[in-house]
Order: structure tokens, then sequence, then C-alpha cells
């Protein structure tokens, strides 16, 4: 484990210390893009495995849902190529595995790597205004575990007897040797252990980055936001992620071993308790929410008030909210097993807290809109994409308070409220924040501009696809329409739903059509945009003072800082600079 | 091109070290304790322990034993090595070597005396998939033995080099120790809660 040579940062670091040399940048193909210790490289490796994988799972999920909205019909053009034995039917196997499948990688291996291995690389080191990460060989080591975990997932769609299909939630009785016989499940059960394991390895230099590598005068709270939300949920990370670790060992034992922890017993042979394995993953699985939505808020946060051309309203108000939310989110976890008997005082207890936890989240959220007030709006396709987060999470947030309260949840758990509510909280949300900083780092990532019309078209098309499709699931899940079912025109009760399914699917359709838009324009963008100049969206974060791309060792100089990250509007610097914003490395002149 | 690396250099990178180190043990720590967690509910659960119809495995008391003296032997040797690293201070130091070979010896035990016991009992008809306490000894066994392996592949280099006479960083014996002890805590756990009691 190597660390990176810098001062000691924060407040109150000694710049008289002697400067260390820079690093120089490595030769040859390899050292430079393949394994790198370069936060800036392995961000981008973060990135586009992420992005290869959201397009995997978006494809998984269009196969579904032709299904739900046409069953039995084959799927046009690719059905018979994949899925010949049927005739191009997604079969009720096939259509579990998808769904699986759809949700392991969307969770683990598409939203995680973007914005925490993706923009988290990337952007932490160069907002707090460090060389690289703490520990940049582990911060490498943590990129190819992500890999091999990839590489093992994708070999489990092969793996005899069909590809997992034990839902993401992989839950016992279903996940065992005898509910899902075969390797693949076993893949399943090692590539989540690795994803956690690069998981981890993130978290501790994410963690000791922050603390440790902080430009002097960077104070905790001169942190932009995105950082902060970066730095909470690593510390989610490092807490709960090995809790699942557990829970992926314990089940390995159980189908490799055939040890009996997740097995119930009978009264000829004692056993385990599946339940058991519901506390593991869900203790991991609420902050999970979490990991993925904090730094999607935390980039909103910034992005709002950079474009909003003031400083964000309640910065330490929404800094404090966002603790409050992660201790919080440490203990609502039962409110996903409302229906498995628990004691009703441990019931009510958790119905309890989990509301308490929007009293944080509604907080911040009127803190964005403080923000917006009165705000001189830019409204750049980054800046759409933070409104259009701010407005699904709402939405999606306020369909939780249903979900927390027992007697409502013991009607709507299984059914498709529960997909349309955390759709649209950690996947919509989380996928918006997620396009809203890849379309304002992207020319700081690779140095040149993404074209507006096109990132503004698919910012139009998806929100208002993101909408429908999941808007009306919660119509669905409402009526009564139950989760997973292949084919809900099977029972009488649900063949009324089939406009309101196809209406679902036919706005999914769309919405997978408008991601060919996006990437278009990255592609586009990648070889044929406007060269990006060093800050083109006018903003004073660390990370802006830098030249797009920056170079290998990121600041010629540990910059001192001086002001928060949002120095923006401010009359006295606009008559002394000629401009609205003050870099965070910058003294407004006397 | 590497920096060179003042002491003040070497003291900020241990400190960072620390840093890195306490997230990570803390990690670690969530880990073994939610494997704990899941014995203390299988075992309170349970109507009896042994659940009835089973029985407790075959008398083995002298090998964990034996596990445990290597396990506190090896936390004995590397926080040897690393007050010798402290007071050498990146200095190669021949206290350093030998209590570092030491604590290689406890670990390369520990893990046969583990192995051992292991054939011992599947010799004895006792295998993981036996009943619900052979899946708890033999489910802790291996996760906690799978971390002490993982603490001999890191010592491993470290010996090297200083047996070949390169300075360790006192950062580094000190990560070293702390992972050591952890995984040394958690056996003593293991141990207590699965063979003791």
């Amino acid at each position: 484990m190597t660390t990176a040579k810098q001062p000691a940062g924060g407040a109150g670091a000694d710049l008289s210390a002697p400067p260390t040399a820079l690093a120089a940048e490595p030769n040859g193909f390899l050292r430079r893009r393949v394994f790198s210790t370069d936060h800036k490289v392995i961000g981008r490796q973060f990135l586009w495995l992420g992005l290869v994988f959201l397009a995997v799972a978006g494809t998984l999920a269009m196969l579904m849902r032709w299904q739900v909205a046409h069953p039995g019909v084959p799927v046009p053009v690719v059905g018979a190529i994949l899925f010949p034995a049927t005739g191009g039917i997604v079969s009720p196997a096939t259509y579990t595995a998808l769904f699986t499948m759809h949700g392991t990688i969307m969770i683990f291996f598409a939203l995680t790597p973007i914005l925490i291995g993706g923009f988290g690389n990337f952007c932490v080191p160069l907002m707090i205004g460090a060389r690289d990460m703490a520990f940049p060989s582990l911060n490498l080591l943590s990129f190819w575990t992500m890999f091999a975990a990839t590489a093992v997932l994708t070999a489990s769609f092969f793996a005899p007897l069909g590809p997992p299909a034990a839902g993401w939630t992989s839950y016992p009785t279903l996940s065992t040797a005898v509910g899902s016989p075969g390797l693949a499940q076993t893949l399943w059960v090692v590539a989540i252990y690795f994803n956690g394991a690069s998981s981890v390895m993130g978290a501790v230099n994410y963690i000791t980055t922050v603390i440790r590598l902080r430009a002097p005068g960077m104070t905790y709270f001169r942190m932009p936001l995105t950082v902060w939300g970066f730095w909470l949920a690593a510390m989610l990370n490092g807490l709960f992620v090995p809790v699942l670790a557990a829970g992926a060992v314990l089940l390995f034992f159980d189908r490799v071993l055939g040890t009996r922890f997740f097995t119930a017993g009978s009264t000829i042979r004692a056993g385990g308790d599946p339940i058991l394995y519901q506390h593991l993953f869900w203790i991991f699985g609420h902050p999970e929410v979490y990991i993925l939505i904090l730094p999607a808020w935390g980039i909103v946060s910034d992005l709002l008030s950079f474009f909003a051309r003031k400083p964000a309203y309640g910065y330490k108000v929404t800094v404090w909210s966002l603790i409050a939310i992660v201790i919080l989110s440490g203990v609502v976890y039962g409110h996903h097993m409302f229906v498995t008997g628990m004691s009703p005082m441990l019931g009510e207890s958790f119905m309890l807290l989990t509301m308490i936890i929007s009293v944080p989240a509604v907080t911040m959220g009127v803190g964005w809109l403080g923000t917006l007030w009165r705000g001189s709006l830019r409204l750049t396709t980054p800046m759409l994409f933070s409104l259009g987060l701010v407005f699904v999470f709402g939405l999606g947030g306020f369909t939780g308070l249903f979900l927390a309260d027992i007697l409502a949840d013991v009607y709507l758990h299984d059914t498709f409220f529960v997909v349309g509510h955390f759709h649209l909280t950690m996947s919509a949300a989380v996928l918006l924040g997620a396009f809203a900083a890849t379309y304002f780092w992207f020319p700081k990532m690779f140095g040149r501009m993404m074209h507006e019309g096109l990132g503004k078209l698919h910012f139009a098309l998806t929100l208002v696809t993101v909408i429908v499709t999941f808007g009306a699931q919660l119509l669905l899940g409402y009526a009564g329409m139950q989760r997973r079912l292949p084919d809900p025109s099977a029972y009488a009760f649900l063949r009324p739903l089939l406009p309101l399914n196809r209406l679902v699917s036919s706005a999914a359709f769309v919405m997978g059509g408008a991601q060919l838009l996006f990437v278009a324009n990255f592609f586009f963008s990648l070889f044929w945009g406007p060269r990006a100049p060093a800050n083109p969206w006018e903003v004073g974060t660390l990370d802006w003072t830098v030249p797009s791309p920056p170079p290998h060792h990121n600041f010629d100089e540990i910059p001192q800082v001086f002001v928060g990250p949002h120095e923006l509007g401010n009359p006295s610097v606009k008559e002394k600079l000629g401009r609205d914003y003050l870099l965070q490395s910058e003294k407004l002149p006397a | 091109m590497r920096a060179p690396q003042s002491v003040d250099g070497d003291a900020r990178a241990d400190a960072t070290l620390s840093v890195g180190m306490t997230v990570g043990l803390g990690a670690l720590g969530m880990t073994f304790a939610a494997v704990l967690l899941a014995y203390v509910v299988v075992r309170v659960q349970s109507l009896s322990w042994p659940p009835p119809g089973e029985s407790r495995p075959p008398p083995i008391w002298p090998w964990p034993l034996g596990a445990t003296l290597a396990a506190i032997s090896g936390s004995w040797a590397v926080e040897s090595a690393r007050r010798a690293g402290a007071r050498a201070a990146g200095v190669s130091s021949q206290k350093v070597t030998h209590a570092l070979t030491a604590a290689a010896v406890a670990g390369v035990s520990f893990i046969a005396i583990q192995i051992t016991t292991w054939v011992g009992l599947a010799r004895t008809g006792v295998r993981p998939d036996s009943g619900l306490v052979a899946s708890v000894v033999y489910a802790l066994m291996i996760f906690h033995a799978l971390h002490a392996l993982a603490g001999l592949v890191v010592l491993g280099p470290m010996l090297v080099r200083t047996a070949r006479g390169r300075g360790l960083s006192p950062g580094s014996l000190t990560a070293l120790s702390s992972f050591w002890h952890l995984v040394t805590i958690a056996w003593m756990m293991v141990f207590l809660g699965v063979f003791v009691a």
C-alpha cells in the first residue's frame, strides 16, 4: 500500500513544509491507461464500466417490460436470438432471471461504479486540493476487484441451468442450493462479495483522503457538498457493506459446504433461519439506498447553487441533515421486513424511525428550494438534470411514507407500488444525479464540451418517461398488482390493468431510446466536441482551477483555500473582479 | 519517480496509513461481528444447544487451545516487532526481523492447527453439513482462517524486506500489528463462543 506524498490538509496545515517532488506520469500504455494508480484514470475506468453495465441492465429491463405488456408474444428482433428455446418468448423462468440480473447489475454494477467509483474517484481529490487518493495502489486494486466481480457476474449468465434467479435480494430459501441449484447463484454470491470488497477498499480511500489530504484552509465546512456526499456514503459503505459480505459468505458456505445458517429446521433436523439472511441483507440494504443517493444529493446541492448563481441556502443545515440521514439510515432497515412477522413493538419502532428520517430529508429539500429562490438560474443540461432529481426524489420520497407505515405496507408490500417507489428514489433520482454529474464534469474529465441541445432533449425525454413509467407503477401497485409476475393477465382481477402496463412499457421503451441520444452525445463530444476551457461553468471549486483535463499531478502547487465552495453572486466580487464568482483558492482583493 | 521521503513525510504517511487502517479494521470488525451475530441468532433460536438430535463435536480440545496459543503468540510477536520498529524508525533492525519471523511461525502454526482440526473432525464423520453445530464450527473457523492467511500474506513481503536489511516504516508495522490483533481477538471470540460456551 503506497501513500500519496502531500502535506496533511485541513485548516492550519503547515504551508511552510518543504514541497515534495511531483510524481511523473508513468510511460507506457498499460501503466498509464490500464493499471494506472491515477485517481482520474481509475475514475474514468469506473465510469466506462458502469456505463456498459447500465446499458446491459437497461436492456434487461426492456425485455421484462415487453413481456409484461405483451405476455406470451415473442420479443421482436432479438427474441429469436436470445430465447431460441421458447421461440423468442420470455418464459417465466427467464423473466425471473431478467429481474434478478436487472436489479443486481443496476444497483451493484452500474449506479455504484458510475457515481461512487467514477465521480467519487475523479472529483474528491480534485475538489479538496489533493494530488491523488491517500492510497493509490489500493484504489487500483479496488477497480480491478470490481472488474473481477463483473467478470464473475457475467459468467453467471452462461452457467448451466441458467442465470441467477433469486431476485436482487437473493433471499433464502430461493437462493439456497435447493431453491437455486447450479453454479449461477454461487457465482452471484462470489460477485457480490468481490463487489463489496471493492466498495470497502474505496471507502477506506475516500474517508482517509478527506481526513488527511485536504488542502490547507479546506476546513470541513468549506468542502463542497459533493465531497460531503461521497464522504458520508463512504462511511456507510465501510460500516454496512461488510454486513452484506458476512451474509454472502454464510450463503456461500450454505450452498457449497452444506452448512445450515439459512436453511429452516424441521422436527427431525435442526436448522438455521432464512429470515436471518433478510436481517443481514437489510442492515446493509437500507443504508445502500443512501450510499447511492448521498453522492447524488451532494452533487445536486452544489449544482443548484452553481447554476442559481448564489450560495447554497443553509449550507451547514444541509450538511447536518446529511449527517442525520446517515445516522438514521442505520436504524430503519426493519421497515423492509414488516411482513416477516416481527414483534409489533419492534415494527412500530422501525416505523417511527423511518418517518423521522423524512425530517432531515425535507430539511435538505427546503435548502434546495431556498437556493433556487430568486436565483439567477442558468438552465444548462446539468442544472436541468439537477432540477429533475429534486422533483423525482420528492415524488419518490413522498411515496416512501406510505411504505414506512405498517398498515399501508402490509397491503402495498410486494406490489408494484414498491417497485415504483424505489425506482423513483434510488434508481431514477440517482440516475438523474449521475447524468447531471456526467454533463457537468465531462469537460473536466475529457477536455471537451458535450452538446447542450442534445443534452436538453435527452433530459426532457428522460424526465417525462421516468415520471410516466414509475408513476404508473405506483398506480399498478395501488391497484393490487404484485411484483415479479411474468404474466399479470393470468389473474382476472389484473386484466383491466393491461392498458396501464402497456403505457408503462411504452414509456420505458421511449426512455431506453432516449438514452441513445446520451450515448451519441457522449461519443460525439468525446472526439469532436469543442475544447473545454478550464472553467466553463464559471464556478469556484478547486477542480475548476486546473486545466481540462487536469495534469497527472492535478495541482502544480497545493492550493491554499480561503473561502467556501459557493461564493457566487457577491456584489463585492463583481465590483472588484468583474465576475460573479470567487475561486476557493482566491482572496478577494482589499 | 518517487519523492524523496523526509522523516516529516514519513510521519505524515504513517498518520495517513493509520487513519486508513482504522477505517479498514472497522469494516473488518463489522464483518466478524455480523458473522458472530448470525451464530448467536441460530444458537438462541435453537431449542437447546447442541440442538436436539445433535451432539457437540468430538473432543478436539487440544487443537483449538493450541490455535489460541498460536494466535496469542503471533500477536505478541507482531507487537514486539512494532515496538522494535518504532524505536528503529525505518532502520533495519534484527529485533524486528526476529519478531516478524516468530509471528510468521505462529501464523503458519495457527493455520496448520486449524487444518488438522478440520481433518480430524472429518475423520470422525463431522462435516460442515452434519448439523447446525458442525455448520457453525466449520463456517466460523474457515472464515477466520482466511483472514489469518491474509495476515500471513501481508507479513511475508515485510519479513523478506527486513531480512534483506531494508527498514520498515513504523506505520506499516503498526498497521500489521493492528490487523493481527483484531484477527486474534476475533479468534478468541470464536474460541470462547463456539468451543467453551
